[in-house]
């Protein structure tokens, strides 16, 4: 199997906890919580990076839960600091002064911000973020904004309205997905189509006004008209998962037990990271339920559909391969 | 459901004024006898705490962030209080409660039963010490209150003690300050007053802006001498506290009404605060569900978190979201007006 030069290699991906601060209604891990209840414990912290340091890698994405609310999230980036890891950190911003003082551009070199409309903020919590963001950006921490499309927005223009404000250079964004356990409201194909102008007006605008805007995760060929969704390929989106340039290597999420998940909407797991000699193995490990995965097609017609034969869409996100009934996909789950 | 893909409270904060009686008659109380003719049954108190516990399950909120204070009126003149609080017991796996108290009906047996009944800790209301207190309470309040805290502290229950400033009461803070050290208290919250209710009738006695700065200033600087000491009193400021943000020496709470914290009033009435008198719906005639997701009233809340015309230009909006929308809302009936009190805007109480 021939896998990706070292230097190629995507940031392996550690939920140190899945608590949260928050509840948003989209959540694709919050079902883990129950799964893991325990945090990671800083041994077992010490043990991974030291195991990823010998992969090779430098960089690690804390995803969550909210990592900032691990009570030893500041242990946590001391040592990472000291092992020279840099982190890249997923959060809702939301996070106290006392957790603020600990962060710096050292050990954090990359914030990405999950932001929802300001009306679903308490005007505590609302106060809280434009704090952190303001003296993230303060600390040179290069920051990018996340939002979420879903039909629960009406409007994007709080997006553009908060990079304007904090001179924000990159966002990203999606339609929300479905969780695994599928327990959590989701954007049905239908709802995309609806939402795709609202979304297109968003970036053209956030491009005006200098911002750049990934779309940040795969999207099946058929989720949108062909037109639509080549605006959104030029934006990052892709058909496919855990395949690059042909090579098999998707993300791997370490779990606060040090089990390993191919990603955090697909059930492929092992039990412990550090029983494996190298990443690669991992992957292996990985490769021969994911190509079933991939094989199995998400609607009758991928059979008959040209992207699909030629492996040029997946059906996209794994995770809709798990729908119990793929038609709610397409036209939404009825209550 | 719309408004269920935008909103989950990942905490819950339900401030239950179970009787607007009392037995006392504060001069600045937000209740002026609306609801007496209509206090709830305790069946359907006990639909109300069901109803409340369908919902935070369904929204997953973990024992430690949920939260029930039981508040008046004067809770203690209900007969009922403490088969309620027995009901939370039950319960009290999933939440955690507390008691909001004048301190004056407090004697040995009901701090006695109150342990029994799981309570850990007590909010009682002081404007003072002696005289200060009864001016704007009562005479012979604050000698109650006294005894009730004692009972209270006796019985390992902790007290915290809130204040509510005006100018009536503004100069005895300090003493109020030694009062609490010499109890052994570990908290204070001073409070800002909402011109509402009764307390209409005092709007003058609010402090002016620059009083309010000098106050808040002065307490965080009394906080610092009392950690130096090494004496475990932490003054805290009330939720209404974010125009100080302009100060930049102190991180303001800010307040988390009509998302994560609510209030039922003796009716059944609900509000995303008592100290802002929107109604939201009734909880028995509409459902918490349908208030939480669809009354207009409490769409209108969330949607004024935008600066008023006053706040437009000013550097410190991000911090302080333009003040209190209770006082504000108190003071000019408007939610879209700035806080009076900001003393960047106002030099004098508009």
């Amino acid at each position: 199997m021939v896998f990706m030069e070292k230097k190629f290699k995507k940031h392996p991906v550690v939920s140190i906890t899945y608590k949260c601060n928050r509840s948003c209604p989209y959540c694709f891990t919050a079902y883990l919580k129950q799964k893991f209840p325990r945090d990671m414990s800083l041994e077992d912290f010490k043990k991974m990076l030291k195991w990823l340091e010998k992969q090779g890698f430098e960089k690690l994405c804390f995803l969550g839960g909210e990592s900032t609310v691990h009570p030893q999230f500041h242990k946590m980036l001391k040592i990472a600091l000291q092992q020279e890891f840099k982190i890249l950190l997923l959060t809702n911003n939301l996070f106290s002064r006392r957790i603020l003082e600990g962060i710096s551009e050292k050990n954090i070199f990359r914030a990405i911000i999950n932001f929802n409309p300001p009306e679903t903020y308490s005007a505590r919590e609302l106060r809280i973020f434009y704090n952190n963001l303001e003296k993230l950006k303060e600390k040179n921490i290069e920051v990018a904004i996340r939002f979420n499309v879903h039909s629960g927005i009406k409007s994007l223009n709080y997006v553009e309205e908060i990079c304007k404000k904090f001179r924000i250079k990159q966002t990203l964004t999606a339609f929300t997905t479905p969780d695994l356990a599928y327990s959590r409201p989701y954007t049905s194909f239908t709802e995309m189509r609806m939402l795709f102008p609202m979304l297109k007006t968003t970036i053209e605008n956030l491009e005006a006004l200098g911002t750049s805007c990934l779309y940040s995760l795969p999207l099946p060929k058929c989720a949108l008209p062909p037109k639509e969704y080549s605006f959104l390929e030029k934006h990052g989106a892709r058909a496919r998962c855990g395949y690059y340039h042909n090579t098999f290597m998707p993300v791997i999420l370490i779990q606060p037990d040090l089990s390993v998940n191919a990603c955090p909407r697909i059930p492929f797991r092992i039990n412990n990271l550090l029983e494996y000699e190298k990443i690669e193995d991992i992957w292996s490990e990985f490769k021969p339920s994911w190509d079933a995965l991939i094989r199995k097609p998400l609607f009758e017609e991928c059979k008959n559909c040209e992207y699909y034969k030629n492996q040029e869409c997946f059906g996209s996100c794994l995770v809709y391969k798990f729908a119990k009934n793929p038609e709610e996909i397409k036209y939404g789950r009825r209550t | 459901m719309e408004e269920e893909h935008k909103l989950i409270p990942p905490s819950f904060h339900l401030q239950w004024h179970i009787t607007e009686r009392c037995n006392l008659s504060c001069k600045h109380c937000y209740f002026n006898k609306e609801f007496t003719k209509n206090e709830l049954s305790f069946e359907q108190l006990t639909e109300i705490f069901y109803q409340y516990l369908e919902i935070t399950e369904k929204w997953e909120i973990p024992r430690e962030n949920n939260l029930i204070s039981i508040s008046g009126g004067e809770p203690l003149v209900r007969e009922d209080l403490f088969d309620l609080l027995g009901l939370l017991k039950k319960h009290r796996g999933k939440l955690r409660y507390g008691l909001m108290s004048n301190g004056t009906l407090i004697t040995k047996p009901v701090a006695k039963k109150l342990k029994k009944l799981g309570i850990k800790a007590v909010q009682i209301s002081l404007e003072g010490v002696g005289e200060t207190n009864d001016k704007i309470r009562g005479k012979g309040s604050f000698k109650k209150a006294e005894r009730g805290i004692d009972m209270l502290i006796n019985q390992g229950i902790a007290v915290l003690i809130s204040t509510t400033i005006t100018k009536e009461n503004l100069t005895g803070i300090n003493e109020l300050i030694g009062f609490c050290i010499k109890k052994g208290i570990n908290y204070l919250g001073i409070r800002r007053f909402v011109p509402i209710g009764r307390g209409k009738a005092i709007k003058d006695k609010m402090l002016e802006p620059l009083q309010v700065r000098e106050l808040y200033l002065s307490l965080l600087q009394k906080n610092r001498e009392l950690q130096n000491k090494g004496i475990k009193l932490h003054i805290m400021f009330g939720c209404e506290d974010s125009i100080i943000a302009q100060e930049k020496c102190y991180e303001p709470h800010g307040c988390n009404a009509g998302y994560y914290s609510f209030s039922i009033l003796p009716n059944g009435d609900v509000y995303a605060c008592r100290r802002l008198p929107i109604l939201l719906g009734n909880i028995l005639k509409d459902g918490f569900y349908k208030i939480y997701y669809h009354s207009d009233a409490i769409k209108r809340i969330r949607a004024s978190q935008k600066p008023s015309n006053a706040c437009q230009n000013c550097e410190f909006w991000n911090k302080c979201l333009g003040g209190a929308k209770c006082i504000s809302y108190g003071y000019f009936g408007s939610l879209n007006m700035p806080d009076p009190q900001c003393w960047k805007i106002f030099k004098k109480l508009p």
